[in-house]
Formats: structure tokens, C-alpha cells, sequence
């Protein structure tokens, strides 16, 4: 009785924790989704993804380095387990049996941001989400720790992913866009 | 296009999110998936350990059953011999101690797949080994469970069988053939399906992560 007493008190504060992380951090994740799954439907089923890999990695949560930086990593992974599965059923499309989480509430005022995913969706799954950490301020050592390589390797990517965005650029505009 | 100007692009979502959350349904669904988990591995597992103990019991109530009341059980039966030989119980005993043996794998199965899980780190890469360790532990699992699982569990049901079909006073021919056929028919689709599952799914998964994990090794790829 005492063991489930001292459970239920367990799960309220993780409930606590949980409500408290989405609500900062919860624009983070918007990114992460919005980088990762292209249709309503995907980025309904990867929030949820997120969401509930979230909820679970609060017990394993030991402050060793920032909440969103956790985070990140944790949507991070679940990204890109989520984008193995999805492709073995990307025709298997089902109709939502309960409310929708996510709803989206405005295109981006600066059409470059569209633009910007769109670049970012092209990548691989470590450009990709390097760019991510990058263009969202985290230090080299913190992208590092997220992705599992050393500082140096992330210094090579990075410089690599810029130069390759500013090429881009550079030939929308050429194109007159 | 400077980064700088790519970064204040980006940080403009800061301000205006493109989306909304409905936090409740969110709670009601991250629940409902964390049970569903959980609970779906759990109970492959405890499904195999509950028929290895139930199969192990019955066969030893049955040995135990013909050793106490052989003669008294048998009469009250059509067709059975008058009484069951030492080698019957023992072929009875031998079955039950190999569900029981069956039970104990799965168990332990269970457990080393849980303490892999725990032993890698949650950047990316830990994240990639730990998936990469699980493909492992599955494909050694889908080759193992075929002749430490299977086999012995095949061999109990033909002890078993076996044993009911010598228990009968004249035993047709044709049912030794039938129940053999059976046996190594299902024992047969049993591999090759374990087989198709490592060649289709699991070997598939383990070189995709192993490029995956090869790409973040070498900064020239």
C-alpha cells in the first residue's frame, strides 16, 4: 500500500515536470516536428512521439546537462526512430481516432522560413539535426554530447552545412527568388 | 544570405509559434502510448513463460496421475491399455521438465534484453547503439529460440503425444505418421518464418543503422 502510495506521488510529480517542460520548451519541439514529418498527419503522430518519449525520459533526467538540451536530444532520437518507421508505412495512412494536439496556427510570416525547413528537410539525419541545435544556439560541445560525436567532427559538419546553405542561397537568388 | 540573417529568420518562430498544443489531449494520449508499450512487450514475454509453466504442470500432474492411479485411471477411459509402463511416466516427466526448462529461457531472455537496454547513453550515437544492440539481441534471439526454444519444445509435444498414442491398447500406424508429419510440419514453418523474419526485417534495420552509425564516425562521408 505504502509502495503505491509513494508510485502515485511519483507519477503526479513527473506529471508536474512534464506539464512544466512542454509548456517552455514545447516551441523547440514544434522545430523538430516541423523538420521532420512533411504532412499534418505525420507531425500529429510525431508530436505525440515526442511527447510520450518525453514524458518517459523524466525519470532518467539527472540535470547533468540543460533541460532543453535533453530534450532536444531526446526529440532528436525519437525523430529519427520515428522517420525509420514511418517510411515502412508511409502508405498505411489512418484517419485520428481522438482530438488532434497539434494545430497550426499560422504560416510563417517570412516565406524564407519555409524556405529554410525545406533545406533543412533535405539533409541527412545528422546535418539535419545539427543544423537544428545550430541555428537554435547550442555550443559545439553541447551539439557534440547530443548527437554522440567529438567537438571537432561537429566544427567540420557545421562548416560544411553553412557553406552549403549559403550556396543555396545564392542560387535561389540567382534564379531571381 | 549570411547565417546570421538565416539565424534571425529562424529565431522569428520564437515570437509567433507555428502551432497551438491541446495539453489535455496530449496528457490522455502520452499515457495511453507509455501503458501500450509497456504492456505489449511484457506480455509476448509473459505469454510464452504462462505456456511453458502451464504445459510443464499439466504434463507433470498427468505423470504424477498415471504413477498414483495408472490401472484405475486408464479403465475409466475407452480404448486404453490396462496399465501405463515406467517409460510412459518417465517420457511425461521428461516433457514437463522441458516446458519448464522453456519458461525459464524466455525468462531470462526477458531480462538480458532489459539489461541491455539500460547500459547506453542518450545522445544520438548511445541512442543509435542501443537500437543497434536490440536488432542483435533480436536476430540472435529469432536464431537461439530455434534450438534452445523450439527444438526442446518440439520434442516435449512428441514426448507428449507420443506417450497418449502408446497409452492406447492398439495404437493405429497411421497415427505415428500423422503426428510426426504434424510435428515436423509446424517445427519446419516455425524456422522458416524465424528465418524470413531475420532475413526480411531485422538484417534490413541492422544495416541501416550501421550506415547510420558509420556516417557519424567518418567526417568525410
Amino acid at each position: 500500500m505504502a509502495q503505491m502510495e509513494v508510485r502515485m506521488m511519483e507519477v503526479s510529480e513527473q506529471s508536474r515536470i512534464f506539464d512544466e517542460w512542454l509548456s517552455r520548451h514545447k516551441g523547440l519541439l514544434f522545430k523538430v516536428v516541423h523538420a521532420y514529418s512533411f504532412r499534418s498527419h505525420d507531425r500529429e503522430d510525431l508530436f505525440q512521439e515526442i511527447a510520450t518519449q518525453v514524458w518517459n525520459s523524466i525519470p532518467r533526467f539527472r540535470a547533468e546537462s540543460s533541460v532543453s538540451t535533453w530534450i532536444y536530444r531526446v526529440a532528436l532520437n525519437t525523430a529519427l526512430a520515428w522517420s525509420r518507421k514511418e517510411r515502412k508505412h508511409r502508405e498505411q495512412t489512418q484517419p485520428l481516432d481522438h482530438e488532434p494536439v497539434l494545430r497550426e496556427t499560422s504560416r510563417a510570416k517570412d516565406h524564407r522560413l519555409g524556405w529554410l525547413y525545406e533545406q533543412i528537410g533535405q539533409f541527412d539525419h545528422v546535418d539535419r539535426s545539427l543544423t537544428l541545435l545550430l541555428l537554435d544556439g547550442y555550443s559545439y560541445r553541447e551539439m557534440a554530447e547530443t548527437v554522440g560525436i567529438s567537438e571537432s567532427y561537429v566544427g567540420v559538419r557545421i562548416n560544411r552545412i553553412k557553406t552549403h546553405l549559403k550556396n543555396l542561397t545564392k542560387e535561389e537568388q540567382h534564379h531571381g527568388v | 544570405m549570411e547565417f546570421s540573417e538565416m539565424k534571425m529568420i529562424w529565431d522569428s518562430q520564437n515570437q509567433e509559434p507555428l502551432y497551438a498544443m491541446n495539453e489535455g489531449a496530449l496528457q490522455a494520449i502520452v499515457q495511453r502510448k507509455k501503458q501500450e508499450s509497456e504492456r505489449c512487450l511484457s506480455r509476448c514475454f509473459a505469454t510464452e513463460i504462462t505456456i511453458g509453466m502451464i504445459c510443464g504442470a499439466l504434463m507433470f500432474l498427468c505423470a504424477v496421475a498415471l504413477l498414483v492411479s495408472g490401472p484405475a485411471l486408464l479403465a475409466a477411459l475407452p480404448r486404453m491399455k490396462a496399465a501405463a509402463s515406467l517409460w510412459d511416466v518417465l517420457a511425461l516427466v521428461t516433457a514437463g521438465g522441458i516446458w519448464f526448462y522453456y519458461s525459464a529461457y524466455m525468462y531470462l531472455a526477458r531480462k538480458r534484453q532489459q539489461r541491455r537496454v539500460e547500459t547506453f547513453d542518450s545522445s544520438l550515437r548511445g541512442n543509435l547503439e542501443r537500437a543497434l544492440s536490440q536488432t542483435d539481441f533480436q536476430i540472435a534471439l529469432a536464431r537461439d529460440i530455434v534450438w534452445w526454444g523450439l527444438v526442446p519444445v518440439w520434442l516435449a509435444g512428441a514426448l507428449w503425444v507420443g506417450t497418449l498414442l502408446q497409452l492406447k491398447a492398439a495404437p493405429p500406424t497411421w497415427a505415428y505418421v500423422v503426428m510426426a508429419a504434424l510435428l515436423i510440419g509446424s517445427l519446419g514453418f516455425v524456422v522458416v518464418q524465424k528465418q524470413r523474419s531475420i532475413t526480411n526485417r531485422f538484417e534490413p534495420r541492422k544495416r541501416e543503422l550501421e550506415s547510420l552509425r558509420a556516417k557519424l564516425a567518418d567526417p568525410q562521408r
